[in-house]
């Protein structure tokens, strides 16, 4: 069964369609791989998916309806509050969920990307702006650690592993693995080429310019 | 059941961002008092026996520091959120927009109106305003500042990433702030042969109340543009 319906949609900036006519579905338990040069509409695509961007044409459905309760993007910006703790921010993003943002469940989340540079202790001292720009990435992505028992959002990462390094592009991996093997199901935008366990369904999607 | 718990987790982290910047609400405090402070002393080189009439043109002094050491504090009041995408995270959130809107602004007011309201209580006895004055002052000061806090954040949010955001946010803010003001400096006026207030307060709360309801609305839709 598709959670993601395309049909014959179109983006346009302005005047300037940037996505033209795109028909596609993506199943649960699906990785959706979405590829193009820069420029093809990789972000514009899980921008407009995600609520941000109006269609210019066609539309979409998720779970059979359009509401943005049924997505949860992570775009190139990270979305920390640089004033706040890493714990403070887990906890903001839970209330922005609607999800339980006890320090427990914050800090189970934060420890599914995070390694020994965040121990409890750290994550309730250190804000985003202590951190690296991969590190701060990680701490965005921990985000998805909040919801991953919810198989009926459709995630859209937008270059999630861009700055990650190895370690932490696998902790990601698992995450995504786990989540689409409850059923849930993700789109990717990506330059490279990554490979999933073998029992993940992926669905490539590839853009023209 | 998450829903109340979310508003009120959302209230906390503001309350929490506030409190973590006191400098900025320092900042607010030392631009009042030295407007309080500046201010009279140019009247009195001006205009001989200024000082005598102090206690009757304190209360208008009070509300123009009050708007002057506000404004400038809202004007980044969404900005840097903007720019970190913490904006695109709330509007793809579950949470009504408008509402987690309506709790950062209230959030804000309280933030910056407590110490000013304080820092203004005392300015008001040193320039001799009466202090059977002083309750009737302070109401007024606080529905006129989170008027205030509403008309700046609605601003900040309309000239989001507009190229001449100033000049945009001058436009936006002077005919919402000058009732404000003017209505505001009429009910805390002095002179006992000035009308009766009571006109002026119900302009004043009105303005309030139709801010508070139609701010937040505003506010969802111009981000929800900016991020467009």
């Amino acid at each position: 069964m598709a959670i993601l319906h395309i049909n014959a949609l179109t983006i346009a900036r302005g005047s300037r369609p940037i996505v033209q006519d795109l028909t596609w579905r993506l199943g649960r338990g699906e990785i959706g791989l979405v590829s193009g040069r820069n420029g093809s509409g990789k972000t514009t695509l899980l921008r407009c998916l995600a609520g941000l961007l109006p269609c210019a044409d066609g539309g979409f459905t998720i779970n059979g309806s359009n509401g943005q309760d049924n997505t949860y993007y992570i775009g190139h910006r990270n979305g920390l509050l640089g004033d706040l703790s890493l714990l403070g921010n887990m906890r903001f993003h839970a209330s922005l969920l609607g999800v339980n943002g006890g320090a427990d469940a914050c800090l189970a989340a934060l420890g599914r990307l995070g390694d020994d540079w965040l121990a409890e202790g750290e994550a309730r001292l250190l804000s985003p702006a202590q951190l690296s720009a991969g590190q701060q990435k990680r701490v965005a992505l921990a985000r998805l650690g909040l919801i991953c028992h919810q198989p009926q959002r459709l995630w859209l990462l937008d270059e999630p592993y861009s700055g990650l390094d190895r370690e932490g592009s696998a902790r990601l991996t698992a995450l995504i693995a786990e989540y689409c093997a409850t059923g849930g199901s993700v789109v990717i935008s990506s330059h490279t080429a990554f490979k999933f366990a073998k029992n993940i369904k992926t669905r490539q999607l590839a853009l023209a310019a | 059941m998450f829903f109340l718990r979310g508003i009120i987790g959302i209230a906390i982290s503001d309350l929490r961002l506030v409190l973590t910047k006191p400098g900025d609400v320092l900042g607010g405090v030392a631009f009042f008092s030295l407007i309080m402070l500046v201010l009279p002393l140019v009247f009195q080189g001006a205009l001989a026996g200024a000082v005598e009439m102090l206690p009757s043109l304190a209360p208008a002094l009070l509300w123009v520091a009050m708007m002057l050491a506000m404004l400038p504090q809202l004007a980044r009041l969404y900005h840097t959120d903007w720019l970190t995408g913490v904006w695109e995270a709330i509007l793809t959130a579950s949470q009504p927009v408008w509402l987690i809107i309506l709790v950062r602004l209230l959030a804000t007011s309280i933030a910056l109106l407590l110490p000013l309201l304080l820092v203004a209580m005392v300015f008001a006895v040193l320039f001799g305003v009466s202090l059977a004055m002083l309750p009737r002052l302070a109401l007024a000061l606080t529905i006129g500042s989170m008027c205030f806090v509403f008309i700046g954040g609605m601003a900040a949010a309309l000239s989001l990433g507009a190229r001449n955001s100033q000049i945009l946010s001058a436009i936006i803010i002077l005919p919402l702030a000058l009732p404000v003001l003017i209505f505001g400096a009429s009910i805390t006026s002095f002179d006992p042969s000035h009308a009766s207030p009571n006109g002026a307060w119900q302009f004043l709360c009105a303005e309030w109340l139709i801010l508070l309801a139609i701010t937040p609305p505003i506010t969802a839709a111009a981000i929800g543009f900016a991020e467009e």
